[in-house]
């Protein structure tokens, strides 16, 4: 039984555990309070000794071998950028270049061929629906391009 | 009598311009992104919510939720043209579906699908009229003991009885009751758990969790998919007269309709099972009862109608346990709970009696927002199908811009945008390890309530815990729970009891 165990599946048994022990130290911390009037790490330190409960049992469930589909990596750290690059870019530079950064990473992450002529076709729309859906209707306070790096006289 | 004039008060609410026009956005958009595989309505309820700050409660429920009960009907569009189902729930209607457009006859499965649909929700929301105002009547006299513990069984429910492992379910809802926690405690001041960010005062916004762990991951998942190219739609005869059923197929076709729309009112009223595992249901019940089971798969109008009214049931059933005890049953009932609470409303057992107009209201905008679907989708069909073809590579961007403005107009702040960056690695890399985001967002929602009346339970009992086990009602539903947690790990033990793997 112990040789065919998996490696990966243990570790992150381990995750699990230590999550819940960091969540009971952090309930300890905010003072657990008496049963008759609880204190705010009261329900956090339940919580807590419950995550380590369930990640001891994790342990012992038996894994099926899904293996459907494959690792993703360079998308979920291309997709990860351009959600970053988005929130770096919104407010010092704009909606514009900040959409623009964020459709050539999404596009970089994607395995199949696309053209550069579709993708200027995504980031203008994409700019007419941030402008007139965001700015101009929903009032978000957003510049296109901001006014420090494009003054406007 | 007092349901009639109800009912009045629902079609004084819901026939305003304003309802009505929100009705009839939030179907359109439903049916669009249901029938786009790829963005649930999960997605598109998240990405919709902030946008409707501005609007009356109400109108806002009302569109959010016309968008959850359109993707059913866009959903089972693509199900039955090009075998891809837009949502998970209409995966079944493609077994049948399919085959029958296959074989030229794609108008009239469309028509089954739209007309077994429309069935199975009017008749579904006549069973929520009847039931959520009598099943809050009697939680009304619940105190936040039984509360609690009607919680407790709604989380471990939802877990148990959905299908997949339970521990690893268990494990979610834990951690959504943890995310729950974050942010200032209501009743002592403390922050808990924000690291010193200021931004999380008020807790971690509901739609990041969401658009992360769903929106995000999903993505990332699909583009590692094996085609990326747009499904080739067939060329079909939609004409209205290829639609018509002929006499024959429609007293074929209404027993199973009823039948379907049975099964997904009853499990669509359950928490956890909701309209997939209802459609799988009255498929399996229809090819039990048939008296030539060979057909199905092969195109039989059955396995169209059962399925279709079956999850269209089950979505509006959904909303019995949401409206009268506040408990939602499955993730997009979670988002419109939360939506009820960012308009200021408060969910529970007094919900229906403090807010009828609301109640009311919402139901009737079900029916007129199905009535409006089902005219909508049959001319529509066209313009759909060019739609769903759009390959993933430029819906990827689109998407990932809408979760991008999404997550910052909930604060105007891009805090909140790193937070669904998170949320969606985490849940990526969750979903790889085989675990659900569902439940966590369904914790997420609770735990704030559960902590709450924890709390109260134990002042109004001085402090002694087993006040949980000496009132009736709140020990049944506890052992219930707890039953539900132990059956499962019945042949487990056993297993390791017999210390080898069988």
């Amino acid at each position: 039984m112990l040789r065919n165990r998996n490696v990966a599946h243990d570790a992150f048994c381990l995750v699990i555990i230590g999550f819940g022990l960091f969540v009971i130290y952090g309930g300890i911390e905010l003072s657990i309070g008496s049963m008759r009037r609880i204190g705010p790490g009261f329900f956090p330190l339940g919580l807590g000794g419950l995550m380590v409960l369930l990640g001891i049992g994790l342990f012992f469930e038996r894994q099926e071998d899904k293996g459907e589909d494959t690792r993703n990596l360079r998308g979920l750290f291309c997709v990860s950028l351009a959600l970053a690059a988005f929130a770096v870019l919104l407010e010092p530079i704009g909606l514009f270049p900040a959409t623009m950064a964020m459709v050539l990473l999404v596009v970089a992450a994607e395995p199949d061929h696309i053209t550069p002529l579709t993708v200027a076709g995504i980031i203008a729309g994409l700019w007419a629906v941030g402008y007139f859906l965001f700015v101009a209707v929903l009032r978000l306070p957003l510049e296109p391009i901001s006014s420090d790096i494009w003054p406007v006289f | 009598m007092e349901l009639l004039s109800n009912i009045a008060l629902g079609f004084e609410t819901a026939f305003t311009a304003e309802a009505l026009f929100y009705c009839f956005l939030g179907c359109c958009i439903g049916t669009f992104v249901g029938a786009l595989p790829g963005i649930g309505p999960m997605v598109t309820i998240s990405v919709a919510l902030p946008l409707t700050f501005g609007l009356d409660p109400t109108v806002a429920l009302i569109m959010l939720a016309g968008i959850f009960y359109g993707a059913q009907y866009g959903g089972s569009i693509s199900s039955i043209l090009l075998n891809l189902p837009g949502t998970a729930s209409t995966a079944v209607t493609a077994l049948d579906g399919y085959p029958l457009a296959q074989s030229g006859r794609a108008g009239f499965a469309l028509f089954i699908n739209a007309v077994a649909s429309f069935c199975g929700s009017s008749i579904s929301i006549l069973v929520v009229m009847a039931f959520a105002p009598a099943i809050a009547e009697i939680a009304l006299r619940f105190n936040s003991t039984e509360y609690f513990a009607v919680m407790v069984l709604g989380l471990v429910a939802a877990c148990t009885i959905g299908g997949g492992s339970p521990l690893k379910s268990l494990i979610m809802v834990v951690f959504g009751l943890i995310l729950g926690i974050v942010g200032m405690d209501i009743n002592s001041g403390a922050m808990r758990y924000t690291f010193g960010f200021l931004e999380l005062t008020d807790g971690i916004s509901l739609i990041s969790v969401a658009m992360g762990m769903f929106g995000v991951a999903e993505i990332v998942r699909k583009m590692a998919g094996p085609s990326q190219d747009a499904p080739k739609s067939m060329v079909a005869d939609l004409s209205l007269a290829s639609m018509l059923p002929s006499r024959k197929d429609l007293s074929l076709l209404w027993l199973p309709t009823l039948r379907g729309t049975a099964v997904g009112s009853m499990i669509g009223a359950l928490p956890g099972a909701g309209p997939t595992v209802a459609a799988f249901m009255a498929y399996a019940t229809e090819k039990k009862v048939a008296r030539d089971p060979a057909r199905f798969g092969k195109g039989a109008p059955e396995g169209v109608a059962a399925p279709e009214a079956a999850n269209n049931a089950a979505v509006q059933a959904a909303f019995i346990p949401t409206l009268s005890l506040g408990i939602p049953g499955d993730v997009v009932m979670a988002i419109l709970l939360g939506a009820m609470i960012m308009h200021g409303v408060v969910p529970g057992p007094q919900f229906i009696s403090n807010e009828p107009a609301m109640f009311w209201g919402l139901l009737v905008s079900f029916w007129l927002g199905n009535l409006i679907l089902l005219f909508l989708n049959l001319p529509l069909i066209g313009l759909l199908v060019r739609i769903i073809t759009v390959p993933g590579r430029i819906l990827h961007p689109v998407v990932i811009f809408f979760i991008c403005l999404g997550s910052y107009s909930v604060a105007n702040n891009v805090f909140d945008v790193f937070v669904t960056l998170i949320f969606g690695v985490l849940g990526y890399l969750l979903m790889r390890r085989g675990f659900h985001p569902a439940p966590v967002l369904l914790g997420f929602i609770l735990g704030p309530m559960m902590e709450e009346n924890l709390r109260r339970s134990l002042v109004i009992a001085r402090g002694d815990p087993s006040v949980f086990l000496e009132r009736p009602a709140s020990a049944a539903m506890l052992g219930l729970a707890l039953l539900l947690v132990l059956l499962p790990l019945r042949k487990p033990v056993v297993r390791i009891l017999r210390g080898r793997p069988s």
